[in-house]
């Protein structure tokens, strides 16, 4: 039974561990007793129920509206993509684009890109491992940027409160939207990239 | 690492223990999945009934944005705005909420809330900025609905709003509208609901809604009038103005009130018919706002009779003559001249019992003998009214209904038989000869001068032959005289009478003195009567 060295995160010592632990066994320090990982725990499980959990909150994060703007008396609720609609026809197309990237491409992308790094994963792929890591590396950093919607829909609550004259409400679409930003970005930190290279190493 | 350095001490193993094979992440999408089928099912549960109104423009109105709404709560959103197949109408889709599922009835009415600025209220002006939103009532309906006809203009009279709904008939609109303000004592009471052309386009109706608690006082006489506008008047005492209020004089308005007279005053039932009078003086005099026209044909000459000249009724004025004609029916070569009168109706006071229409009433009346007759104003100028007369002997007959308007059986006129006997008497004066008359004069007096002169002779013999008998005659008169003093003293019987007698006489011939007085000024007392009046 071929090992490999651990440390462990507390006391750090060096330990031998097998290489490719039984899916039911959990491995502890034997000096302090700490639990010892040699990969991210669950990390495959944990991806994958995130992100289920984020593609179904998806659905009424874009179709119920994220905002209620009401203007002397008239109350207009709109969605993630009829904002957008709304300011690529009024002419402020970069601001409609910056809204779409940021809100509607980004998740649906990053969604997209952990499906496709599990599918991978799971079918111990060892094509382009590097490019791999690489998509995987992006993914997590432009995730949090889906958030700037989330901010702008609370800064405008906080400042357009003008009592009968004009007034912006949060509508229940930025909370799913918002549910849908935090899952994603846990199920990228749920995801172990050396995953991707285990396989590769084995063979 | 560890097989390849040897020389490195050995690494402690790891201790390994049993764990589970599922992680407790497996939670969240559980949750999320959870709280996703919640949210269908009860987008599913609370989804309303689609309602379909048609109106005759959308304007304002957009699909998935505009509103329906009940009393500014939002109620359903409209769905879809198409055109009706034959373009004539829009037709709007709305979700409306479930809640007011069981208020969608027969009796629900949809209307589009914009803007609208009038003289009289300045409303939805919300809408100016928020775009229009259609405004719903539910009504007191009992049958539910999904499809409804809109309406061009907000209704008057919205459920929960109590009060009566009266008729109003003129024979011009003047500046009435929906939404005029009826006022009571220059309160504004109510509103005109709505106004349309009378069938037989003779006039207009308006209907008008008196608010809860002000119905109680349209009673059954109540008057009403146009105030539209202001009255001016300029004379000694300065300029007058009157008007109701100043709203009334841009936007018209409707007044009443109730006057003092005959009729017992009761509150008037829903739905009551009133006239509109065109201004207040026009209530005053004015009270009859109906006419029955009927036609009469008369078999003789109408001389006399002119268009205006009134038709009477136990000697009450009840309308007036419209207009007279010469026909000629070439079938039976005979002249006819129908006369066009008008009955007023409503100045015949109705007691008991509900009024029954103008038609049942003259049918049963001339059925128990009702007859039209021309009849004299006026002997010297010929003047001739109409007469509505009862004439129990008169022969049984029915209104004809073939002319435009019912033709009323006639009888002749007492005019005509007047004016022939009259003509009799004049023809018989004619045949007096009146110069055989003087020429009989002549011989008479020469008859009497002779008869004068006889008398001579007689007084001549009377001198020679008579007077020595006349002494003794004398003497004998004396004792006689002497008795009848006795029989003839102041205190006799015979005097006492005979001064009797004589004022009678005296006031006999006062009587017959004033008498002539009389027809020297009045004529025609000989063929008519005294005059009662005087």
């Amino acid at each position: 039974m071929s090992r490999t060295l651990a440390l462990c995160h507390i006391c750090r010592l060096s330990t031998a561990v097998p290489i490719r632990g039984e899916s039911d066994s959990a491995l502890f320090c034997p000096r302090c007793g700490t639990g010892l990982h040699r990969r991210k725990p669950y990390s495959f499980q944990r991806t994958v129920a995130l992100l289920i959990a984020s593609l179904v909150l998806y659905l009424p994060a874009n179709f119920l509206p994220i905002t209620k703007t009401s203007y002397l008396g008239g109350v207009q609720s709109d969605t993630i993509m009829s904002g957008v609609i709304y300011f690529a026809q009024t002419g402020s197309w970069h601001i409609a684009l910056i809204i779409f990237v940021a809100s509607i491409l980004v998740p649906a992308v990053k969604i997209l890109v952990l499906i496709y790094l599990l599918l991978s994963v799971h079918q111990s792929s060892s094509n382009r491992a590097v490019d791999r890591t690489r998509l995987y590396r992006i993914t997590r950093s432009i995730g949090r940027w889906s958030m700037v919607d989330v901010f702008v829909v609370a800064i405008l609550v906080a400042l357009v409160q003008l009592g009968p004259i004009a007034g912006v409400e949060a509508g229940p679409g930025v909370l799913y939207f918002g549910g849908v930003v935090v899952l994603t970005m846990f199920a990228a930190e749920a995801f172990d990239p050396r995953l991707i290279w285990d396989r590769k190493e084995d063979v | 690492m560890s097989e390849d350095s040897g020389s490195t001490p050995d690494y402690p193993a790891a201790e390994v223990r049993r764990k589970s094979r599922f992680s407790l992440v497996w939670i969240v999408p559980i949750i999320a999945v959870f709280v996703g089928v919640l949210m269908a099912v009860q987008a599913i549960v609370t989804k309303g009934p689609l309602v379909t109104i048609t109106f005759s423009t959308a304007t304002g109105l957009i699909a998935g944005k505009t509103e329906v709404r009940y009393k500014d709560v939002m109620v359903g959103l409209i769905e879809t705005i198409h055109l009706s197949d034959d373009l004539s109408t829009v037709i709007v889709e709305a979700r409306m909420d479930s809640s007011i599922k069981p208020y969608l009835l027969n009796t629900t009415q949809f209307w589009i809330e914009t803007a609208r600025i009038s003289a009289g209220e300045i409303s939805g002006l919300g809408t100016l900025f928020s775009g229009a939103f259609i405004a719903m009532d539910p009504g007191n309906g009992k049958e539910a609905r999904s499809t409804f006809k809109g309406r061009n203009s907000p209704p008057v009279v919205t459920t929960g709003l109590s009060g009566r709904l009266f008729t109003l008939e003129a024979e011009n609109l003047g500046s009435i509208t929906v939404r005029t303000p009826v006022y009571y004592r220059q309160i504004k009471v109510g509103e005109v609901v709505s106004y349309q052309l009378r069938d037989d386009g003779k006039g207009v109706s308006a209907q008008i809604f008196i608010n809860t608690p002000y119905e109680k006082f349209v009673k059954t006489s109540s008057r009403f009038w146009n105030v539209s506008g202001f009255d001016l008047k300029l004379d000694a005492k300065g300029v007058q103005i009157n008007t109701e209020s100043l709203t009334s004089i841009f936007y018209g308005g409707i007044a009443f009130e109730t006057p003092v007279g005959f009729e017992t005053e009761s509150v008037a039932e829903a739905g009551t018919l009133f006239p509109l009078f065109r201004n207040y003086e026009k209530s005053k005099e004015e009270r009859f706002y109906n006419r029955d026209y009927y036609f009469a044909h008369f078999p003789h000459s109408i001389r006399g009779l002119e268009p205006g000249a009134s038709v009477e009724f136990l000697g009450f004025k009840v309308g007036e003559v419209v207009d007279m004609k010469l026909e000629l029916d070439v079938d039976q070569v005979q002249f006819l001249t129908p006369v066009l009168f008008y009955v007023e109706p409503e100045r015949v006071n109705v007691r008991g019992g509900n009024m029954v229409n103008g038609k049942e009433l003259m049918e049963t009346m001339v059925e128990r003998g009702l007859r039209v007759q021309l009849k004299s104003v006026n002997l010297l100028t010929g003047q001739l009214y109409i007469d509505l007369v009862f004439d129990k002997t008169a022969a049984k007959k029915e209104i004809s209904y073939d002319l435009s308007h019912p033709l009323l059986p006639t009888i002749s006129s007492d005019v005509e038989a007047l004016t022939s006997s009259v003509r009799t008497i004049l023809d018989g004066l004619k045949k007096v000869e009146f110069e055989r008359l003087g020429a009989d004069l002549e011989t008479s007096l020469s008859l009497l001068n002779s008869n004068l002169k006889k008398t001579d002779q007689l007084f001549a013999n009377l001198n020679s032959q008579t007077t020595p008998q006349l002494g003794e005659a004398l003497q004998d008169l004396r004792t006689t005289m002497d008795a009848v003093r006795i029989s003839l003293g102041p205190e006799s019987d015979l005097n006492h009478d005979a001064r009797v007698a004589l004022s009678e006489i005296s006031e006999a011939s006062r009587s017959i003195r004033l008498l002539m007085n009389y027809l020297s000024v009045h004529p025609e007392a000989l063929l008519r009567g005294k005059d009662q009046s005087e």
